[in-house]
């Protein structure tokens, strides 16, 4: 049951983000954008990651979807359609991606009995099932990865302003 | 889980990255009043305070250190060692050196804004981290806040199309192979299922495990992302147009801090978390190191703008500096620092070099602009031949030395071809080092060319190019130093 759930889930996401890169209509994308992160969401909450899809769905869903409509429809893309993306490099990049895929098929069935049975429940996520997501998640951000939690908060300072001095007419 | 998630200990491990963080946040802060913008000598000086008051941090303010996994903070996120105390006055000092360096650029620029000394000091600190991070999430964000400061330094010039083309081709990239090095540590973390260096070790002691495709596939796509991090071939695409677009002291510094701050990281998790699987990567590594230094030496040989001619003299050296880490010996690691230590005296010398020239009073960057200057400033012409000596291998210099350690690395761990090809590279890079040494000597100059004047420039040019040729003498103690902080326990 879980499985079957998780293929047509993938499928979604898989399909997606197929019609968002391929869609022609920059609205349409962002579309296709907002039903592959909601069907990455779900996903979560098959792993039973409450917190994680809650936040994918508020975030990416809601938040920089709402941003990514508004560029949309401040920036003029008028011309977009005519604008030619692949300069003719379509026949290496298809190459070189099936050659990608062949290889990674080959490791992943060449050698069906090599692969590890689904990893065992490391003892974070074992917590985050029986004492609830959010608690989980919090209490590890301020204890055992306190520093990346630290330096993530100078990151977004970092692209704060960033993105004030790249952007301001005067400065 | 239970107690205070932070002790004294944990905050003197950080010491460093605390004073650059403060400083950072105080250059932002004091800019916003008065008329403090304006003042050209106040910003720099901080800057250049903080990062000696950092560089004392590191070589007096951490607990004492013997090798790598000697000492660990922040619940095993930072490693206290000697490895990562080289990298961070290594940082530091080039820090230091580019910070003298680009007072003159800026003021000349009218550009000289207190902005670019806080993406460099946020830059730094993402820097440190990524070197001492013991943890994959830690190098992770570390990694993140140094692209992103480095990102923005690189358009600094918002005025100049050259430097916005740069930025975004070098933003647009780096985030691509940030995605790759995600997917890598997901697959990593899916087979191993803990994120620390050490955790990854022990679970890959397990033969079955060690050997599993995921991990494999995973272990590629991480071999990949820091290729692009040192910008070896064929993932160095963004450096050429990125160096040559960047502000000339940004490319200095860029070109040398974030490159040794790759190689830090890459030998890091390669080392510590993929001890048990060596086989796996080292031949992979031994491709791409022979790749990278042959295409940016003979990319070079044809190059007529001397900042393009400097990046594929970079991408070259990065293939070199690799040589000691495919070894994979305790020889090979401190040949590999020895090499970036040397990489970055003689390199910040080279573009302090293309600083100090302007053609018209405005920024130049072609090969024609030597022109006689050994006619003009014999002591200009002569500390760049010390240079050009040094990064072609050339004793007595410390560029000699390091290629003698990272050849001797590889011939010892039984790469011999590897550092045949290297010494063959190694004389054809003399062939475009001696372009510059001809023009300064053998052409007349050109009027247009003038020296630009500034105590802070000349001092840096100065100062490396004493270590270039002293840092012979005192190569006892430095290799001892990088011996010391071998990774392989």
């Amino acid at each position: 049951m879980e499985l079957i759930a998780f293929y047509i889930i993938s499928a979604v996401v898989v399909l997606g983000a197929i019609l968002m890169v391929s869609s022609r209509n920059m609205v349409h994308a962002v579309v296709y954008m907002v039903v592959s992160f909601i069907a990455v969401g779900a996903l979560f909450i098959l792993l039973q990651a409450e917190f994680v899809a809650a936040v994918q769905i508020l975030v990416y869903a809601g938040g920089i979807v709402v941003l990514f409509l508004f560029v949309v429809m401040l920036v003029n893309l008028g011309d977009v359609h005519r604008v030619e993306y692949l300069h003719k490099q379509w026949l290496p990049a298809s190459v070189m991606m099936l050659v990608l895929t062949a290889e990674i098929g080959f490791l992943l069935w060449g050698d069906a009995a090599a692969l590890p049975a689904a990893p065992e429940r490391t003892d974070a996520v074992l917590r985050a099932v029986d004492h609830g997501n959010t608690e989980t998640i919090g209490q590890m951000l301020y204890t055992d990865y306190l520093l990346p939690f630290e330096i993530a908060s100078l990151l977004l300072l970092v692209a704060m302003i960033g993105g004030i001095y790249l952007a301001k007419k005067r400065v | 889980m239970n107690g205070s998630p932070i002790s004294a200990s944990d905050l003197v491990a950080l010491n460093p990255e605390i004073t650059l963080t403060l400083g950072a946040c105080l250059i932002l802060v004091w800019s916003a009043f008065g008329k403090a913008r304006e003042n050209r000598r106040l910003f720099p000086s901080l800057a250049l305070a903080t990062v000696l008051a950092a560089l004392a941090g590191v070589l007096y303010g951490l607990p004492p250190q013997i090798a790598a996994g000697d000492g660990s903070a922040f619940a095993g996120q930072l490693a206290v060692d000697t490895y990562g105390s080289f990298f961070a006055v290594l940082f530091l000092v080039t820090a230091a050196l580019a910070i003298a360096a680009s007072g003159k650029f800026l003021d000349d620029e009218s550009a000289h804004h207190p902005e670019y000394y806080f993406f460099m000091l946020t830059a730094l600190v993402g820097m440190m981290i990524m070197a001492r991070g013991a943890d994959l999430i830690s190098i992770f964000v570390g990694l993140e806040l140094q692209a992103l400061s480095v990102y923005v330094l690189v358009g600094y010039l918002r005025a100049d199309r050259r430097s916005n083309e740069a930025a975004l081709k070098y933003f647009i990239l780096g985030g691509l192979a940030s995605g790759i090095f995600v997917y890598a540590l997901s697959l990593v973390y899916a087979v191993a299922g803990v994120t620390s260096l050490d955790g990854i070790r022990m679970a890959l002691g397990d033969a079955e495990m060690a050997s599993s495709p995921i991990l494999i596939i995973g272990l590629i796509l991480l071999v990949v992302a820091l290729g692009f991090k040192v910008a070896a071939v064929p993932f160095h695409l963004w450096a050429p147009d990125a160096y040559t677009g960047a502000p000339t002291p940004v490319t200095l510094f860029i070109s040398v801090a974030s490159t040794a701050a790759a190689f830090a990281m890459m030998m890091r998790i390669l080392f510590v978390a993929f001890a048990p699987v060596t086989g796996s990567w080292s031949a992979l590594l031994a491709v791409l190191s022979l790749a990278t230094m042959t295409f940016g030496n003979v990319a070079a040989l044809s190059q007529d703008n001397i900042k393009r001619m400097l990046a594929y003299s970079s991408i070259a050296h990065a293939g070199y500096a690799l040589m000691g880490v495919v070894a994979g010996t305790e020889r090979g690691i401190a040949a590999t620092m020895y090499y970036l230590a040397a990489y970055a005296f003689m390199n910040v010398g080279a573009w302090s070099m293309i600083l100090l020239l302007r053609r018209q009073g405005l920024v130049t960057d072609r090969l024609e602009d030597f022109s006689g200057l050994g006619q003009r400033s014999g002591w200009a012409a002569g500390a760049m031949i010390l240079f050009l000596l040094s990064l072609g291998g050339i004793p007595p210099t410390i560029g000699f030395l390091g290629k003698w350690y990272v050849f001797g690395a590889a011939i010892d761990a039984g790469w011999a071809w590897l550092a045949v090809a290297g010494a063959l590279n190694a004389a054809v890079s003399m062939y475009y080092y001696l372009r510059i040494a001809v023009a300064m000597y053998m052409r007349e100059p050109s009027d247009e060319v003038s020296l630009v004047r500034s105590l802070p420039l000349n001092l840096t040019l100065a100062l490396t190019a004493a270590v270039t040729v002293l840092g012979v003498l005192w190569a006892t103690p430095i290799v001892d130093w990088v011996r010391s902080s071998t990774l392989i326990f």
